[in-house]
């Protein structure tokens, strides 16, 4: 069954056309990579089904309800967490309070509760610690707990942004071009996480450059070239459609 | 040698610092009795009550806003005129002077931070200058260029708080009970859902945080507390004009938070007590006095950004990294 169902969506930025009557579906407990050459649509995409921009016209179906009505941060409490394809981490928040952040959606202390200390946001504070230090535990990064988001080396930031975004429990899981700059060690490291997270029930759609790793990890491939989807299909038939080749691959990429 | 060190320490703790400051607080009208230097403090805890809105709007939601005088004079008009012409009880007028520019910062706030930039700046501006003007002209309302006078001292019920001691009590057991507030919310959930606002919109979005729901709550609440920081202006000085309210003040807060430090309570109180004794330390040189304000703001953009307090945390952070080697 599907989790996410696009339909005939298009972006406009003043006469240009970024995305261009795109359709896909993304099955649950899939990983689903949308892949195309820089200024495809990718992000554009992403950040519509995030919430990051209307889409001009069309419509996005998740679990059942139409989106595109939705205000923009009821997305995250619905299920849909993104991450950034360059980490937006909360550089002057620790690597901790990044986390708890995840946890906004789920809790409730407003402005007067907080102000005057209430024990029911005491209560929700320590219990969002708790969880926090868990996530935290999961990505190894416990040790850094206390430091500032800012000051960690570049992967751990994107694993902390990982983390930050299973903070929110999402149903389907956007990923932008995780491996960017990463190391081949990091990037192997994050593909276990990547399959490690699809394994526990979260659905994927990853935009991803690192080909081998698209082609290992995923269920379903859609290409997009000038905001136009031009070919969908399991891994293996991609790697061998020729209009994806000439488009986006090269003809001597993959032998 | 270690009981020097513990000293230091001690010293250097916050607790132990606010511990000291509420002690100078309580004994302050027993040791300085003469009137003027109660009127220095009673004008410090008034402007702390005026900034701790603004503090946290700039320094937790990175916008600016200029309305800060026309808050406070919308807050000392509204207690003063309902006190005076319509004989409502003072503590009502306290609380009417709260609400009056607390929905207005709202309605304002709805309207322009929904956008992304720094409209609200420049619709807070033009606010300062319609309020002054309305105050000014509509003679009939708000008694026009002349004022209101004779504003009844604020009363709870049958305690009328006459004297300069106590009102000095009654301003600052509001100002810290409002800085206790602020600092609350900027250690939550709603102080990190501020920072990471601050830090980048979209990630905060993504991560289901109400980004122009919060920016309009922190908004009202610099109505707020200018607009109670206005009713104890006026019920302490008895006597208000437009001259007390306009843009040049706004422009001095922003300021002066910006020297102080805006991202904690220290950078508040430094704030209110320099807008306070400023006048003072020019004496004869008063004609200077914006010279000298503007070298000085200059100076601390140049060499101290983060604002003074900025500067003394790093430095007091290093101190006690060094001391507990």
């Amino acid at each position: 069954m599907a989790l996410l169902d696009i339909f005939n969506l298009t972006k406009n930025f003043d006469g240009l056309v970024a995305v261009d009557n795109v359709n896909f579906s993304v099955g649950e407990r899939t990983i689903t990579a949308i892949i195309g050459p820089n200024g495809a649509g990718k992000t554009t995409v992403f950040n519509m089904i995030s919430g990051l921009g209307k889409p001009t016209s069309g419509s996005i179906i998740f679990d059942g309800l139409e989106l595109t009505k939705v205000k923009e941060y009821k997305l995250c409490g619905m299920g849909i967490g993104r991450v950034f394809q360059i980490p937006k981490i909360f550089g002057e928040l620790s690597v901790l309070e990044n986390v708890m952040v995840g946890f906004h959606a789920q809790t409730r202390s407003d402005l007067v509760k907080t102000g005057l200390h209430l024990p029911s946001m005491v209560r929700e504070e320590n219990m969002i610690r708790e969880w926090a230090l868990k996530k935290l535990e999961m990505f190894n990064l416990l040790e850094s707990e206390e430091k500032l988001a800012g000051t960690l080396p570049f992967g751990n930031q994107r694993l902390l942004e990982i983390a930050r975004a299973l903070a929110t429990e999402p149903k389907l899981l956007l990923l932008d071009e995780p491996t960017a700059g990463l190391t081949p060690a990091e990037t192997e490291v994050l593909k276990n996480r990547i399959l490690t997270i699809r394994d526990s029930g979260t659905t994927i759609l990853i935009v991803e450059h690192n080909l081998s790793m698209v082609f290992s990890i995923s269920d379903h491939v859609i290409v997009l070239n000038y905001g136009k989807k031009i070919f969908e299909g399991p891994p293996t038939l991609v790697r061998r459609n020729p209009e994806v080749i000439d488009a986006y691959i090269g003809r001597r990429g993959l032998k | 040698m270690i009981t020097i060190r513990l000293l230091l320490r001690g010293l250097f703790h916050k607790r132990i610092l606010t511990g000291v400051g509420i002690g100078v607080l309580l004994v302050f009208p027993f040791i300085f009795s003469r009137e003027y230097l109660i009127n220095v403090s009673i004008f410090t805890g008034i402007f702390v009550v005026l900034l701790v809105g603004l503090s946290l709007f700039i320094g937790h939601v990175g916008q600016f806003s200029f309305a800060q005088a026309a808050f406070y004079g919308m807050g000392a008009y509204t207690s003063s005129l309902l006190t005076t012409r319509l004989g409502v009880a003072v503590w009502l007028g306290f609380l009417a002077a709260g609400a009056l520019p607390g929905l207005t910062a709202y309605a304002i706030g709805s309207l322009t931070l929904r956008l992304r930039g720094y409209y609200l700046a420049m619709v807070t501006l033009a606010l300062c200058g319609i309020f002054h003007v309305f105050v000014t002209e509509q003679y009939s309302i708000t008694g026009g260029p002349s004022g209101v006078y004779g504003i009844p001292p604020l009363s709870f019920g049958k305690i009328r708080v006459e004297s300069a001691a106590s009102y000095h009590y009654v301003v600052w057991t509001i100002a810290v009970l409002s800085l206790i507030f602020s600092r609350n919310i900027t250690k939550s959930r709603v102080g990190r859902a501020l920072k990471a606002i601050e830090g980048s919109e979209d990630a905060a979005t993504v991560l289901g945080i109400d980004v122009s729901g919060y920016k309009i709550k922190i908004f009202t609440l610099t109505g707020v507390s200018a607009g109670i920081a206005g009713s104890l202006f006026a019920h302490y000085v008895t006597y208000i004009a437009p001259g007390n309210f306009t843009l040049d003040l706004s422009i001095w807060l922003v300021v002066i938070l910006a020297i102080g430090g805006v991202r904690n309570i220290s950078g508040v109180v430094m704030g209110a007590g320099f807008t306070t004794i400023f006048p003072f330390l020019l004496g004869p040189y008063q004609k200077y006095n914006m010279l000298v304000f503007g070298i000085i703001l200059v100076l601390v953009l140049m060499f101290l950004p983060g604002g003074i307090t900025g500067v003394i945390g790093r430095k007091i952070e290093g101190a006690k990294a060094k001391l507990l080697v």
